[in-house]
C-alpha cells in the first residue's frame, strides 16, 4: 500500500466514521443546536404569577379530604392537600390564624385519587348539553335538546315521547305532585307524590339538602334513596343498634389508640378516614412503633404492610370471630366489669367513665309473656316508684329500680317474682343474653366456622384486652354479608366489652362540624314546605306490622306473613337495591318519574344488571331523567340525561369528614375552576341545581325563586342560582363559627382568583369577609387539641350503649315472621325465606368476594387515564393452592359462574398468595360497558361532549376501549331466588351482600 | 408468562449499556498508557501513546449515549451549573473535565517536541496548527526530561481519576438497592476488572490492525506480554464476577429465585453463553497458548472475543438488572429497536467520533513511541 493510499484510506475511514457519528446522533444534533421548549403549566407553583390557589374539598372517593387546587390561565393544572385540613396532614394542620398568603409554603398530602380528578374534570366524554333518547329505551341513542325544552317536557309531561314514536302521555313533575293518596286503601303508604322516586348515588352534605329541598320540601315525596345498602349501611346500622339510634359513626381515636383490630377494611385503600390521613398515620405509628395492629380479611389487605398479623377469615364469618372472642374474654375476665355493671350515666361519671351501657338491665325472657324479649320494668316485677323505670339485680341479689344503685349485676337467669300479683317472670341480663350467644359454641368451634386457628383467636382476644382503654376494634364495608348487622354489632360489643368508649385512644364519634343550614338564613324550612309522609317504596324505616296488608291478612285469619317483599323497619339507611325492585315489582306502589343523580345502579348493585329490563319498561318506570357527567351503565336508558358539574366546578358542600379527629371540621367545597357545561340562557351552568330551580320556578313551587329563603333579618331572599342558596350557608357556617373578618390582602386574593367572588353581592359586606375567611382556608377547623377533655374525648356518646337492643329483639322478620335477636350473633348465609344458601350452591366451591383498590373509587374512576396507566385492566385474584389445584396461572382466562349467572363472566387470572383459600377476589371499577368503552350514537355528537371533535364525529361517540377493560364482579352476584329481583341482603338493615356469593371457576 | 404493567419497562435502554462499555475502554486504555509512565512497564512504552490516544477519544464520546438517552441535549451544560454532591450522576460532570482535562494536558506533554519540531519542519496546515499548538519552541532534551516528568505526574494523577471515573459507574448500579440485581457492593470492582479487559483489549486489537494496516512491524514480545496482562485480568475480572454470582447462589436470598429465572433463562445465551463462555473462557482458552499471543490474529481474535465479552456483561447487567419486575409480577422483555431512539443504530454510530478522533490524532501525532521526536523514550 503506498503512502498516498494509505492516506486516502485513513481520510476515508475518518470521514466515513464522523458521517456515520453524524446519521446516528443527527436527532440529538438537531435537538441541541434548536431545542425546543415546551412550558408546562404544571410547572408553575403556589407563588407563581397568575396562580391561582383554592382550597377545596375531594370529592374523588368520599373521605372528604381537604384539596389545593393550582389554577393557571382558568386550567386546573394540579390537585394536592389543604394544609388547613386535619385529613390532609399526619402533623398538625396549620393554624386557622395563618394567614392564606403564609399558607403557600405548607404542604397537605392527597392521594392518588384526588390527585387523578383532574382527568375527571376534563373527561372528553363528559355531557355538556342536555341529552334527550332518540329511540326506544335500551336503543343508545341519543339527541342534544335546548335547556328550555328539557324543563318544559320533564315539568309538564304530555305526549313528550312522540319524536320516537311513543304515543303514550307521561306524567311531569307538576302532576305527579299531589297530595292525594297513592293507594286509598292503604293510606299509610302516602301520598301519590310519592311516586316520584330519587335515587342518589354519590350524595354530600349541601347538594343532599339542595335535593332534598325539592324532593320533600318541595314536591312531598318521601322516596330519597341514597346507595347506603350497595355501601357500608351495616356500619351505620350497628352503630345505630348499639347506641340506640343516636350515633351513626364512630371510629377509633388513631392518633392515640395503641392497638386496633381492623376487620373487613384496608385503611391503605378505600377506609374513611382516607389513605392520606388513616393510612399514614397507621403506616407511620406503626413504623415508629407506638401502635400495633391486626388485619382481619379474607383477602390480605394493603394495610398487611405494617400490620403485627394478617387474620385471614372466611368471607361472611366476622360475626363467629367476634363471639369467639367475646366467650374467651368472658370466659377469663377480661372484660371491664367495672364500667359495663354502671347502671346510669351519673354512676359511670361517678366511676370514671363517660359512657353507660344496658349491660346489667333484666329482660324477660319468657316464651309467651306479652313483653317477652322487652326490658323488665319496674311495674312487671312490683317495685315501688316509678313503674316505667328498668331493673337490676343488687349485690344481695334482689331486683331494684337501676338507679337505685351505682352497680348491678352482670350476670343473671332467674325468675322475679312480682310481690302483689305473685306471679313469677323468667328473667335474664342483658348481658348474660350476650353470654349465651357467645356460649353456643366452643371458642374452637367459632374459630373453625371463621377458618381460624383457635389460638389464633384466642390470642387476639387477649391481647385485645390488654391495652386498657387504648384498644379498639373497627371495620367498614366487609360487613355486607346476610348476617353483617349482627356480626358488626357483635364486633362492637367488643368495644364495649373494654369499655374504650369516649377514651382517648378508644372509640370516639368525631367533632363533627358546625352548623350551616340555619343561623343568618333559614335555609331548612320556607313557607309552604311540605313533609315526607308514608312509606318508601324500599319498604325501609316502616313496620310491615303497621300496614294495610298485615292488617287485612289477619283480619282475613290468615297469617300475615311472609309480606310480598321484605320490609326493614330497623334499616339505618336508604336502600337501592328493593327501591329498583319496588319499581319493578310496583309494590308497595308504582313509580311515575324515576331521577337517578350521581348513579350507576346497574353497575353498582349486585346483580344489578338484571334491572336493565325494568329500566327499559316504561311501564314501570313512566319517566326517567338522569343526572350526571357522563353515560354510564345505567342512565344509558334514561328518557333526559341531564349534564352536571364535578366536584371541582361546583358540587358545593360543607361537610366534616367521619370521625378522624374528636374536634370540629366543616370544610368547604367550592368551585376551583369556572363550570365546564354549557350554560342556561341566562348563563347559569347546567347542572342539578340549575335544573332543580328551574323545574320547581316552571310548577310553581315553594321555596324556589325569588322570596324563598326567610333571612333573620326578617327579609326573604330569591333562590335562582346554586350559589344564592350555598354563600348563604357559607354566611351561616362562618357566623356560627363566630369566624374574623379576613384581613384586606385575603379579601383581595379571593376576590381575584376565586369563581364564587362572582356572586359576593348576594351577601352583605360584613359577611362577604367572613366568608372570604373561610374561603381562603376551604372550611372552618378547630384546633384538634380542643377535641380532648382530660383523657376523654371531648364530644361523648352519652346514649347508653344497648348490649341488648329491644326495638331489634321485638321486631319480626318480614318474610320468617321470627324474631331478630337483640344482640350480636352469628347466623350462616341465608335467604329472605331463612333457608341456608351455601347448601343451595354446593356445585360452586369457591366465595367471592369484591374489594376496591387505592387508585380507584367505585364505579366513576374509569375516567382517570393515570390510574389507567397504573393499572390497565383488572383480575380475579386467586389463591396459590387453588390455582394450582385448578391448573391455572398468571394470565389464564377463566370462566366464572355463580348460580345467579349460569353464563357467567370471563376474568384474567392473577395468583397471589394472600388468599384465604377457597376465596376468589375481584376489585371493583374496571369492566365497563358503558362509560365511554363503546360507541354510542348521539346525533351531533361533538356539540354534547366535552371533548368534541376529540371524541365525536357526526351522529357518533367513538368508545375508548380502555375504559372497557377487566372483570366487573357484581353480575356474577347472587340473587336472592326467594324472593326475586334482590341480591342476598341482610333482612335487618336491608344491607345487600357481596360477601356470600359462590362460584365456580373453570379455565378457558 | 406473567402480567406486567405497562408503566414498568426498561427504562435504561441499549444507550446506557452502552456508556459504562466506553467508560470502561477509556480507563483501561488509560491503564495501559501508564503502565509505562507509572510502573516503569518497559514493554508497552510503545503503545503508551496510542493508548492514551483512543483514550481520549472513548473520552470525548463517552458522554453521548448519555446525553442522546436523555432528550434534552441543549440542557447538558445543566450538570456543571447544578451541583449535587450526594448524587453521583450529578459529579459525573466535574469528573469528565477534570479526567479529559488531565488526559489532554498528559498528551499534549507526551508530544510538546514532537509538536514544537513539526512546527519548523511542517508545510501547509499542519503547520499552522503545529505552530497554534507548540506553546514552547524548546526541542532540547533538558526539555525532554521536564515534559517526561509531567507526564509521569499526570499518569500517576490519571490512575485514581481512571478507577473513580469507571469506578463511580459501578457505584451507581451497586447502590440501587431497589434492583436485586445491581444491589451489591461488589459492583465497582466488577466493573473496574472488566474496563481494564476491554481497555487492553481494545489497545492490542487496535494495535494489531494499525500496524498491518500501516506495515508497521509488530512487536511479537510486546503482543505476547499483552496476551499474558490481558489473560490475568479476564481470569481475575471472572473469578469476582463468579464468586458473586455462587455467593447469591449459595445465599439463595428472596431475590435469587428471580434473577436466576433471569440470568439463567431469558439471557441464557447471551450471560452464560456470550459473556463467559465466548466473552471470557475462549479467550482465556486462546491466550494460554505463546503461538497465539505471539500472533497478530489470535491476539485480534482473542482481544475481539474479550470486547465482546466486556460489552455483554454491560448489556446483561443494565438491561438484565431490569428484566426482574419490581413489583414482583414477573419479568420483562427487551428488544433494541434498529433505528431511532435507544437503537442499534445509535449505538453504533457512537463509535464513529472516537474512529474519527483517533484518525486524526494519529495523524498529527505519532500513534507509536519509536518515533524519536516523541519525548518518552
Amino acid at each position: 500500500m503506498t503512502q498516498t493510499r494509505r492516506k486516502f484510506l485513513k481520510t476515508a475511514i475518518a470521514a466515513g466514521s464522523l458521517a456515520v457519528f453524524a446519521a446516528g446522533y443527527a436527532p440529538t444534533l438537531m435537538e441541541a443546536v434548536k431545542p425546543e421548549y415546551v412550558e408546562l403549566l404544571s410547572d408553575k407553583t403556589e407563588t407563581d404569577p397568575g396562580v391561582s390557589i383554592i382550597h377545596s374539598v375531594c370529592l374523588a372517593c368520599n373521605s372528604r379530604c381537604g384539596i389545593r387546587a393550582r389554577v393557571a390561565d382558568g386550567r386546573l393544572i394540579k390537585v394536592d392537600g389543604n394544609p388547613y385540613h386535619p385529613a390532609n396532614t399526619l402533623e398538625e394542620p396549620l393554624a386557622y390564624s395563618v394567614a392564606m398568603a403564609d399558607s403557600f409554603s405548607s404542604a397537605g398530602s392527597l392521594c392518588f385519587k384526588g390527585q387523578a380528578a383532574i382527568q375527571t374534570l376534563y373527561d372528553p366524554y363528559r355531557i355538556i348539553t342536555p341529552l334527550k333518547r332518540d329511540g326506544p329505551r335500551g336503543s343508545r341513542k341519543f339527541k342534544p335538546i335546548s335547556w328550555q325544552q328539557l324543563i318544559n317536557e320533564v315539568s309538564y309531561g304530555g305526549k313528550i315521547f312522540s319524536d320516537v314514536g311513543e304515543d303514550r302521555t307521561v306524567m311531569g313533575f307538576k302532576d305527579v305532585r299531589s297530595a292525594d293518596l297513592v293507594d286509598s286503601d292503604a293510606p299509610e303508604l302516602g301520598p301519590k307524590s310519592n311516586q316520584l322516586v330519587w335515587m342518589t348515588g354519590r350524595g354530600q352534605d349541601g347538594r343532599v339538602d339542595f335535593i332534598k329541598r325539592f324532593l320533600i320540601a318541595g314536591m312531598g315525596s318521601i322516596n330519597y334513596h341514597a346507595h347506603g345498602d350497595i355501601c357500608e349501611l351495616n356500619y351505620f346500622q350497628s352503630h345505630l343498634l348499639l347506641t340506640g339510634g343516636a350515633v351513626k359513626d364512630m371510629k377509633p381515636d388513631l392518633k392515640n389508640t395503641v392497638f386496633a383490630i381492623f376487620v373487613g377494611c384496608d385503611p391503605y385503600s378505600s377506609y374513611l378516614p382516607g389513605l392520606n390521613f388513616a393510612g399514614s398515620l397507621m403506616a407511620t405509628r406503626a413504623s415508629e412503633g407506638s401502635f400495633k395492629y391486626v388485619v382481619v380479611n379474607p383477602k390480605m389487605p394493603n394495610a398487611a404492610t405494617h400490620a403485627s398479623e394478617w387474620v385471614y377469615i372466611r368471607p361472611g364469618t366476622d360475626g363467629a370471630l367476634a363471639l369467639g372472642m367475646i366467650r374467651w374474654i368472658i370466659e377469663n375476665d377480661r372484660y371491664d366489669a367495672r364500667f359495663l355493671a354502671n347502671t346510669t350515666l351519673d354512676a359511670a361519671k361517678r366511676n370514671g367513665e363517660s359512657a353507660v351501657t344496658n349491660a346489667s338491665y333484666l329482660v324477660i325472657w319468657s316464651d309467651g309473656h306479652p313483653r317477652n324479649r322487652m326490658f323488665v320494668k319496674a311495674g312487671d316485677v312490683g317495685l315501688e316508684g316509678d313503674k316505667n323505670k328498668f331493673v337490676v339485680i343488687d349485690p344481695a341479689g334482689k331486683p331494684v329500680l337501676y338507679d337505685s344503685i351505682d352497680r348491678g349485676a352482670l350476670l343473671y337467669e332467674g325468675d322475679v317474682t312480682n310481690p302483689i300479683t305473685g306471679a313469677a317472670v323468667h328473667v335474664k341480663t342483658a348481658f348474660q343474653l350476650l353470654k349465651d350467644n357467645a356460649f353456643e359454641k366452643t371458642v374452637g368451634e367459632w374459630a373453625a366456622i371463621a377458618g381460624i386457628p383457635e389460638q389464633t383467636l384466642i390470642s387476639l382476644a387477649k391481647e385485645f384486652t390488654s391495652y386498657g382503654k387504648k384498644a379498639a376494634v373497627t371495620y367498614y364495608r366487609g360487613m355486607d354479608s346476610t348476617a353483617g348487622s349482627y356480626a358488626a354489632l357483635a364486633l362492637d360489643l367488643l368495644n364495649v366489652l373494654i369499655g374504650n368508649i369516649n377514651w382517648a385512644g378508644g372509640m370516639m364519634k368525631g367533632g363533627g362540624g358546625y352548623p350551616w343550614v340555619t343561623g343568618l338564613y333559614d335555609l331548612s324550612s320556607f313557607d309552604g314546605a311540605l313533609s315526607a309522609k308514608g312509606v318508601k317504596i324500599s319498604r325501609e324505616g316502616f313496620d310491615y306490622a303497621r300496614t294495610t296488608e298485615f292488617a287485612k291478612k289477619a283480619a282475613a285469619g290468615q297469617n300475615p306473613y311472609p309480606a310480598r317483599r321484605p320490609w326493614f323497619p330497623l334499616a339505618a339507611d336508604t336502600l337501592w337495591d328493593e327501591t329498583l325492585a319496588g319499581i319493578d315489582s310496583q309494590y308497595p306502589y308504582s313509580c311515575k318519574i324515576l331521577v337517578t343523580y350521581f348513579a350507576d345502579p346497574l353497575y353498582s348493585i349486585p346483580g344489578g344488571i338484571t334491572y336493565a329490563s325494568t329500566l327499559k319498561d316504561p311501564e314501570k318506570v313512566p319517566l326517567h331523567i338522569s343526572i350526571d357527567i357522563t353515560i354510564n351503565e345505567s342512565n344509558v336508558y334514561a328518557d333526559y340525561i341531564v349534564p352536571d358539574v364535578t366536584f371541582l366546578e361546583g358540587h358545593y358542600s360543607i361537610i366534616s369528614p367521619q370521625p378522624l379527629a374528636p374536634s370540629k371540621i366543616s370544610a368547604i367545597r367550592v368551585p376551583v375552576v369556572e363550570p365546564l357545561v354549557s350554560k342556561t340562557p341566562d348563563g347559569r351552568p347546567m347542572c342539578l341545581e340549575s335544573f332543580l330551580i328551574d323545574v320547581a320556578k316552571a310548577i310553581s313551587l315553594p321555596g324556589f325563586g325569588n322570596n324563598a329563603i326567610p333571612g333573620k333579618d326578617g327579609n326573604r331572599y330569591g333562590l335562582n342560582a346554586p350559589e344564592d342558596y350555598y354563600l348563604r350557608g357559607l354566611a351561616n357556617l362562618a357566623s356560627n363559627a363566630h369566624v374574623s373578618d379576613s384581613s384586606d390582602a385575603e379579601a383581595s386574593y379571593v376576590e381575584a382568583h376565586h369563581y364564587v367572588a362572582k356572586f359576593k353581592s348576594i351577601l352583605s359586606p360584613a359577611e362577604w369577609r367572613k366568608v372570604v375567611t373561610v374561603l381562603a382556608r376551604g372550611g372552618v377547623f378547630e384546633d384538634p387539641s380542643n377535641g380532648y377533655d382530660g383523657p376523654f374525648v371531648r364530644d361523648k356518646m352519652t346514649a347508653t350503649l344497648q348490649i341488648w337492643n329491644e326495638r331489634m329483639a321485638t321486631t319480626k322478620h318480614p318474610i320468617t315472621g321470627q324474631f331478630f335477636d337483640g344482640t350480636g350473633r352469628y347466623e350462616p348465609v341465608k335467604n329472605m325465606k331463612g333457608e341456608l344458601v351455601d347448601s343451595k350452591d354446593q356445585g360452586y366451591p369457591f366465595k367471592l368476594i369484591s374489594y376496591k383498590l387505592p387508585i380507584h373509587t367505585q364505579s366513576r374512576t374509569i375516567n382517570n387515564g393515570w390510574a389507567l396507566e397504573l393499572q390497565p385492566e383488572n383480575f380475579v385474584e386467586i389463591g396459590e393452592g387453588d390455582a394450582t389445584a385448578l391448573s391455572i396461572g398468571d394470565g389464564d382466562t377463566v370462566r366464572i359462574t355463580s348460580a345467579s349467572n349460569l353464563a357467567g363472566i370471563t376474568a384474567k387470572v392473577k395468583v397471589v398468595k394472600g388468599m384465604i383459600p377457597g376465596t376468589i377476589a375481584i376489585s371493583n371499577h374496571y369492566g365497563h360497558w358503558e362509560w365511554g368503552s363503546r360507541e354510542l350514537a348521539v346525533k351531533d355528537a361533538p356539540t354534547a361532549f366535552l371533548g368534541g371533535e376529540a371524541v365525536a364525529k357526526g351522529d357518533v361517540l367513538a368508545g375508548n376501549l380502555a375504559r372497557g377493560r377487566g372483570t366487573a364482579p357484581n353480575p356474577l352476584m347472587r340473587k336472592d331466588d326467594s324472593i326475586g329481583l334482590t341480591a342476598l341482603h341482610d333482612p335487618i338493615s336491608g344491607c345487600a351482600s357481596f360477601s356470600d356469593t359462590k362460584v365456580q371457576v373453570q379455565k378457558v | 408468562m406473567s402480567y406486567i404493567l405497562p408503566n414498568e419497562m426498561v427504562e435504561w435502554d441499549l444507550l446506557i449499556a452502552l456508556y459504562p462499555f466506553l467508560t470502561g475502554l477509556v480507563a483501561g486504555a488509560f491503564i495501559v498508557s501508564s503502565l509505562y509512565y507509572v510502573f516503569g512497564f518497559e514493554r508497552f512504552r510503545r503503545l503508551s501513546s496510542l493508548a492514551l490516544i483512543i483514550s481520549i477519544a472513548f473520552m470525548i464520546a463517552a458522554p453521548l449515549p448519555l446525553v442522546a438517552h436523555l432528550l434534552q441535549p441543549s440542557r447538558a451544560p445543566e450538570i456543571f451549573f447544578t451541583p449535587n454532591l450526594t448524587s453521583p450522576m450529578s459529579i459525573f460532570g466535574y469528573l469528565w473535565v477534570t479526567y479529559l482535562a488531565v488526559m489532554l494536558v498528559e498528551g499534549y506533554f507526551m508530544h510538546r517536541r514532537y509538536i514544537a519540531n513539526r512546527a519548523n519542519k511542517a508545510t501547509g496546515l499542519l503547520k499552522v496548527f503545529y505552530r497554534f499548538m507548540s506553546l514552547s519552541k524548546d526541542t532540547s532534551d533538558n526539555s525532554a526530561r521536564r515534559d517526561l516528568k509531567v507526564v509521569r505526574s499526570l499518569a500517576l494523577l490519571g490512575l485514581p481519576l481512571a478507577a473513580i471515573f469507571h469506578g463511580y459507574v459501578g457505584f451507581i448500579f451497586g447502590s440501587l438497592k431497589a434492583n436485586a440485581w445491581w444491589s451489591t457492593p461488589q459492583m465497582s470492582e466488577i466493573f473496574l476488572l472488566s474496563a481494564i479487559v476491554s481497555g487492553v483489549a481494545l489497545v492490542f486489537l487496535s494495535y494489531v490492525i494499525i500496524a498491518t494496516a500501516t506495515k508497521t512491524e509488530i512487536d511479537r514480545d510486546l503482543l505476547s506480554y499483552g496476551g499474558k496482562v490481558l489473560a490475568w485480568f479476564i481470569l481475575m475480572d471472572s473469578v469476582v464476577e463468579l464468586v458473586e454470582v455462587l455467593y447469591r447462589a449459595y445465599l439463595q436470598a428472596e431475590d435469587w429465585s428471580a434473577i436466576s429465572q433471569v440470568f439463567f433463562g431469558q439471557l441464557f445465551v447471551p450471560y452464560v453463553g456470550l459473556q463467559f463462555i465466548l466473552g471470557a473462557a475462549a479467550p482465556l482458552l486462546l491466550l494460554t497458548s505463546r503461538r497465539i499471543r505471539r500472533s497478530s490474529f489470535g491476539m485480534a481474535l482473542a482481544s475481539t472475543l474479550a470486547l465482546i465479552g466486556t460489552f455483554v456483561m454491560r448489556y446483561t447487567t443494565v438491561i438484565g438488572g431490569q428484566l426482574i419486575s419490581r413489583t414482583g409480577q414477573g419479568f420483562l422483555t427487551f428488544t433494541a429497536p434498529l433505528f431511532g431512539q435507544g437503537s442499534i443504530f445509535t449505538a453504533l454510530s457512537t463509535f464513529g467520533l472516537p474512529l474519527f478522533i483517533v484518525a486524526f490524532l494519529t495523524t498529527v501525532v505519532p500513534w507509536e513511541a519509536k518515533d524519536t521526536e516523541v519525548i518518552a523514550q
